[in-house]
C-alpha cells in the first residue's frame, strides 16, 4: 500500500544538500585562491592545491549522492559565480561538460564506488579550474600589449604564448592530479572520521 | 485529530534517532500532549511521525498507519502537510531560512503560494497575537535564542495550522524566555489547537498539558491525564529518568574556607560603543564550582570568553596563585567546554584526543599520563573509539580529559546541560565533581536549577554585564537563587 | 502594521535597485572588464566601469571600504607594470601576467560582493522566480545564501576551540586542514539537516508557484542603470568590431 514516490528525481532534501555543499565548496575555493594565489610559485599550481583541499568536503558530498544531477548543479552554480566574479566563462562551459562526465562515472558505479567517486571528482576539478585557460592566454596578451605600449626596454619581457606549450596542459593535468590526491585524502579522512564515528 | 495505529519505525541510519515500536495513540482535536522520556526513548521519533518528516525526510522502515487530519502520512508529501501541521524544533539557530524576521514569518505562506494580500493579513494577525512587534525588521543573527524561537513559532503560526508539533523548544532558553513561550502555547491552546510537545523541562508545561505520554525504550510506557502525572513525587519522576522541579536547595556547601582566592580585576568588554561587560572586581575561592547565572544577553558568555582569553579586545587581569594573567595569556590557564562540544574534538581516537596539544615530551610518558587521566575520568575502555561515536556526556568528558592533560587550572562550562534528561544531567554533574576533586576551579554557565543544586558551591549572578550578587550558599543567597529559578 | 514587506521601493540597503538590475550590472562589469583589452576607447570605458562599485560603496556609506577599494585598484593596475622589467619572462608569464589578469577583475569581484551583501534571500528568490529559473537551481542557490553566515559562525567556533587547545599550526598542513575541516563539516552537515527539515515542514519545495511578498520591481534608477549598461555594451561592441 506504500505509495511509490518517484525516487529518481531530486527531491527537496537532495537540493538542500546540493546547496549546503556548494556553499562549502565556494567558500573554501575562494578562500584558498585568495590565500594561495598571491604566492608566486604556488599561483599556477593553485588549481592543484585547491583541489586537494576540496577533496575532503567533496568526498563527503559525493558519498551522499545517490541521484543524477547533483554534481551538475554544483558546478553550474560554481561556474555562474566565476562568471559573475569576472574570472571567465570557461569554468561554466567546460565545467558543465566535465561535471556531466563525472555524473556518468558516478552513475556507472551505481553511486557506490569510492574509486569512481575519486575519478569523477578529479575530472570535475579539471572543469572547475578551466578558468586557467583564460588566465594563461590573457597573461600572454597582457605581456605583449604592455611591451608594445611601453617601448623597447620591455621587449625582453615579451613572451609568446606558444613559447611555453606545456603550460596549459600542465595546468589542466595539475588540476586532475590535485583532484586525484584530494579524492584520496578525502577518502582516507572519510574513513578515519566519518565512517569510524558512524556519521555516514 | 491524530490517529497512530500499531506504528513502528526504524531509521535506516541509526544516528538519526531512536526506533519506536508498536505505538498506539489517538489524539483528539484541541488536546495538548506532553511527550516525555529519557533521550533515545523515541519521543522525537514520535513527533516526526506526526509532522511527516518520517517517512518523507528520514528514511527507514515504517509499519502501521499514521493518520493526521485524515491523511495517511505515507501518502502525502511534506508540503501538503505543511498547512495542517506546524513544527518548531530544538535548535533556534538552524530553523530560520531567510535571515530576516519579517520575511521569515511569511516564509511558509509564500512557499505554498498564497495570495499576497492574504499573506500580509496573516502577517498582521500573527505578529499581533504573538506580541512580537518589537522583533520586526531585525536580522535573525542579531536575536537571542529565545527571540529566534519566538520567530520560529510565528513562522509556523502564520499558516494557521490545526496541529503544532514542538520538539524540545525550550532547551536553549533561559527562564524569562520560557515564560514567553508558555504564553504563546497558552494562546494556541485557547484557540483550540492540538499541541504535541516533546520536552525535558516539564515544570513550565504544568498549566498547559492535558495529557502526558511517557516513552521508554521506543514504546509508550504510560499514557496519563496530566493531573495524575503531576501528583507524582520528585523522587518518582527522577526514577522515570525525568527532570523534576522542586524548590532550589544546594546539595553542597563549601567547608570552612582557608583556600586562596582567584581575583578578577577590571574585566571590561564593549562591542563598538555598547558596553557588554563591566566587572571592576570579583573574587572566587580557588577550587570552587561557581555557577554563573543570569538571563540570556546579560553577558555570561562574554564573561566566559574574556575569562578564557578568547576575546582579543577583552580587558582585565586575572590573579591566580598571586600571578597576574592578562588577555591571551589566560588561554594557557583556562579551558572552555563549549555548549556544542563537537567543535572541540579533533582526533580519530579518544587517546589521541587527550594527548593532542598537551606539552608532554616523550610518547611513552604521553601514553602513561593519558592513561591515568582516562581512568580517572572513566574513559579508559573507550580509548580507541572515535570521540564522535560516543554519547554526549562521554564526549564532554573527552573534552575535559584533554583540558586536564594540558594542565588547565580553570575550566569553564558553557551551558553543559541544555536539552539533557535527568540521567545525563547527573552524568555532567558527576564530571564536574571529578574535576573538582582534581583541584580545578570551575565556572558553570547555566540555566539549570537542578545542575546548580547538584554540583555548585558558589555563585555569581550577572545582570547587564555586571556582577550584582555573588557568594557561597548562605541562607540569603539560597533564597535569592531560589527566587530567580522559581519564576516559572 | 509597519513592516519591510509593505515597502514598495528599494531602499539604500538594496542600493536603490532591483536585484535583476544588480545582476545585469554585475554581468556587464565583469564581461567588459574581462573581454576588453584596455586599448582604444576601452582605455576610458574600463576605468569608468571601475568607478561603479565605488559609487555604490559611497551610496552605502562605507567610506573606508571605498578608500580601500581605490587603493587596491591603483595598486593592481600599476604594480604589474612596475614589476615586469625586473622579472624573468617565465615568471612574468606565469605570475605577473596572471595576477594582472585576475586583478583586472577587481571591480567585478567588488560588484559581486555588493550584489550578495545588498540582496536578501527573499529578494533573490523573487528575482530568480521572475526570471523563470527552474527550482532545481533556485533552491540550492537560496540555501547557499542562507549558509554563508552559518559557515562563518561555525568556523569561528572551531577556531576558538583550536586556540584553547593550541593545535593545528601551519607546520603540519594536512593536520591543520583535518582539524579545521572535519569538525566544521560535521557541524555543518548537522545544521544543514535541521535546516532542511525545518524548511521542508514549512512547505519549501512545493511544486506550486511561490508567492513573493518582498517587493521587487523596476523604477527610474533601474532605467538609468540599464541605459548605462547598454551604452557600455554598445561602445564595447563597436570597439571590438571597428577597432576604435
Amino acid at each position: 500500500m506504500k505509495k511509490q514516490k518517484n525516487t529518481n528525481t531530486l527531491n527537496g532534501k537532495d537540493l538542500m544538500t546540493v546547496g549546503i555543499f556548494t556553499a562549502v565548496y565556494l567558500v573554501i575555493y575562494i578562500l584558498a585562491s585568495c590565500v594561495l594565489g598571491i604566492i608566486p610559485i604556488v599561483s599556477m599550481l593553485m588549481s592543484c592545491f585547491s583541489s586537494i583541499i576540496l577533496g575532503i568536503p567533496m568526498m563527503l558530498y559525493f558519498s551522499k549522492i545517490k541521484k543524477f544531477g547533483m554534481v551538475l548543479i554544483t558546478y553550474i552554480v560554481n561556474g555562474t559565480v566565476m562568471v559573475l566574479l569576472g574570472l571567465g566563462v570557461y569554468s561554466l562551459t567546460i565545467g558543465i561538460i566535465c561535471a556531466l562526465i563525472a555524473e556518468l562515472i558516478l552513475r556507472s558505479g551505481q553511486y557506490q564506488s569510492a574509486n569512481r567517486a575519486i575519478l569523477a571528482f578529479a575530472i570535475a576539478c579539471v572543469g572547475a579550474n578551466a578558468n586557467t585557460i583564460y588566465w594563461v592566454t590573457g597573461s600572454a596578451q597582457f605581456l605583449e600589449r604592455t611591451a608594445a605600449s611601453m617601448g623597447t626596454d620591455y621587449m625582453t619581457t615579451v613572451v609568446n604564448y606558444f613559447s611555453y606549450p606545456w603550460v596549459l596542459p600542465g595546468v589542466m593535468l595539475s588540476a586532475f592530479a590535485g583532484g586525484l590526491l584530494g579524492g584520496l585524502l578525502g577518502k582516507s579522512v572519510l574513513k578515519k572520521h566519518f565512517i569510524k564515528s558512524g556519521l555516514i | 485529530m491524530i490517529q497512530v495505529k500499531n506504528a513502528s519505525f526504524k531509521y535506516e541510519n541509526a544516528i538519526s534517532g531512536a526506533a519506536v515500536e508498536d505505538i498506539h495513540a489517538v489524539i483528539p482535536k484541541g488536546e495538548v500532549v506532553l511527550l516525555c522520556g529519557e533521550s533515545g526513548s523515541g519521543k522525537t521519533t514520535f513527533s516526526r511521525l506526526i509532522n511527516g518528516l518520517i517517512p518523507s525526510y528520514y528514511e527507514g522502515e515504517l509499519e502501521g498507519t499514521v493518520l493526521v487530519e485524515g491523511q495517511d502520512i505515507q501518502e502525502v508529501e511534506l508540503y501538503e502537510l505543511a498547512p495542517h501541521v506546524g513544527s518548531v524544533f530544538q535548535n533556534p539557530k538552524s530553523q530560520f531560512y531567510t535571515l530576516q524576521t519579517d520575511t521569515e514569518i511569511v516564509f511558509a505562506c509564500e512557499n505554498i503560494g498564497m495570495e499576497k494580500a492574504d499573506i500580509l493579513k496573516r502577517f498582521d494577525i500573527t505578529v499581533e497575537s504573538l506580541h512580537i512587534q518589537n522583533l520586526l525588521g531585525k536580522s535573525l543573527f542579531a536575536l537571542s535564542g529565545g527571540e529566534k524561537q519566538k520567530i520560529a513559532c510565528a513562522s509556523v503560526s502564520s499558516l494557521l495550522p490545526e496541529i503544532f508539533v514542538l520538539d524540545e523548544p525550550s532547551s536553549n532558553l533561559d527562564i524569562g524566555t520560557i515564560q514567553e513561550l508558555q504564553k504563546i502555547l497558552l494562546s494556541w491552546k485557547a484557540q483550540g489547537k492540538t499541541i504535541i510537545i516533546a520536552e525535558h523541562r516539564l515544570a513550565w508545561l504544568r498549566s498547559i498539558a492535558d495529557r502526558v505520554l511517557f516513552f521508554k525504550n521506543g514504546k509508550i510506557a504510560l499514557d496519563l491525564a496530566s493531573d495524575s502525572f503531576w501528583e507524582k513525587t520528585t523522587a518518582e519522576i527522577h526514577n522515570m529518568g525525568l527532570r523534576a522541579h522542586s524548590r532550589f536547595y544546594p546539595e553542597h556547601k563549601r567547608k570552612a574556607d582557608s583556600h586562596e582566592k582567584i581575583e578578577l580585576r577590571d574585566f571590561r568588554f564593549s562591542y563598538g560603543k555598547t558596553p557588554i561587560l563591566n566587572i571592576p572586581f570579583l573574587e572566587v575561592p580557588e577550587g570552587a564550582v561557581v555557577a554563573v547565572l543570569g538571563d540570556n544577553g546579560a553577558g555570561k558568555t562574554t564573561f566566559a570568553r574574556c575569562l578564557c582569553g578568547l576575546e582579543k579586545k577583552g580587558q582585565g587581569t586575572l590573579m591566580y596563585k598571586s600571578a597576574p594573567y592578562i588577555g591571551k595569556k589566560r588561554i594557557n590557564l583556562c579551558y572552555m567546554v563549549m555548549q556544542d562540544v563537537n567543535h572541540q574534538l579533533f582526533s580519530e581516537s579518544v587517546l589521541e584526543e587527550v594527548v593532542l596539544g598537551a606539552d608532554i615530551p616523550t610518547d611513552e610518558k604521553k601514553e602513561k599520563i593519558a592513561g591515568k587521566i582516562l581512568s580517572e575520568l572513566d574513559l579508559l575502555e573507550y580509548k580507541d573509539a572515535h570521540p564522535m561515536s560516543l554519547s554526549g556526556g562521554q564526549r564532554q568528558r573527552v573534552a575535559i580529559a584533554s583540558a586536564v592533560a594540558s594542565d588547565k587550572e580553570i575550566i569553564v562550562f558553557d551551558e553543559p546541560t541544555s536539552g539533557l534528561d535527568y540521567r545525563h544531567m547527573k552524568e555532567v554533574a558527576e564530571n564536574i565533581h571529578r574535576l573538582s576533586s582534581l583541584g580545578k576551579t570551575e565556572f558553570i554557565i547555566t540555566h539549570d536549577p537542578e545542575l546548580v543544586a547538584a554540583c555548585c558551591d558558589y555563585f555569581v549572578f550577572i545582570e547587564s554585564g555586571t556582577v550584582t550578587h555573588s557568594g557561597e550558599w548562605t541562607s540569603d543567597n539560597i533564597q535569592f537563587v531560589g527566587d530567580y529559578f522559581n519564576l516559572i | 502594521m509597519e513592516t519591510i514587506l509593505r515597502n514598495t521601493r528599494p531602499t539604500a540597503r538594496q542600493m536603490y535597485l532591483d536585484p535583476r538590475t544588480k545582476i545585469f550590472l554585475c554581468l556587464t562589469v565583469s564581461f567588459v572588464m574581462l573581454a576588453g583589452d584596455g586599448m582604444g576607447t576601452m582605455r576610458y570605458v574600463q576605468p569608468v566601469l571601475a568607478i561603479v562599485p565605488l559609487v555604490f560603496l559611497l551610496l552605502l556609506k562605507k567610506p573606508w571600504i571605498a578608500v580601500y577599494y581605490v587603493g587596491m585598484y591603483i595598486i593592481t593596475t600599476t604594480l604589474p607594470y612596475l614589476l615586469l622589467p625586473h622579472l624573468p619572462s617565465i615568471v612574468n608569464f606565469l605570475f605577473t601576467g596572471v595576477i594582472a589578469v585576475c586583478t583586472q577583475a577587481l571591480p567585478s569581484m567588488s560588484m559581486f560582493c555588493l550584489l550578495i551583501l545588498t540582496t536578501t534571500v527573499s529578494e533573490f528568490m523573487a528575482a530568480m522566480d521572475s526570471l523563470h529559473i527552474p527550482k532545481k537551481l533556485t533552491v540550492p542557490i537560496s540555501i547557499m545564501f542562507r549558509f554563508f553566515p552559518t559557515i562563518r559562525e561555525e568556523y569561528a567556533a572551531i577556531r576558538d576551540a583550536m586556540k584553547l587547545r593550541e593545535v593545528g599550526s601551519w607546520r603540519n598542513p594536512i593536520e591543520m586542514l583535518e582539524y579545521r575541516l572535519v569538525p566544521l563539516l560535521m557541524g555543518l552537515v548537522s545544521i544543514g539537516n535541521d535546516l532542511s527539515a525545518s524548511a521542508l515542514t514549512r512547505g519549501f519545495h512545493a511544486p506550486t508557484r511561490r508567492t513573493n511578498v518582498c517587493p521587487i520591481g523596476f523604477h527610474w534608477q533601474d532605467a538609468v542603470a540599464f541605459i548605462f549598461c547598454m551604452v557600455v555594451i554598445v561602445i564595447f561592441s563597436l570597439s571590438l568590431l571597428l577597432g576604435w
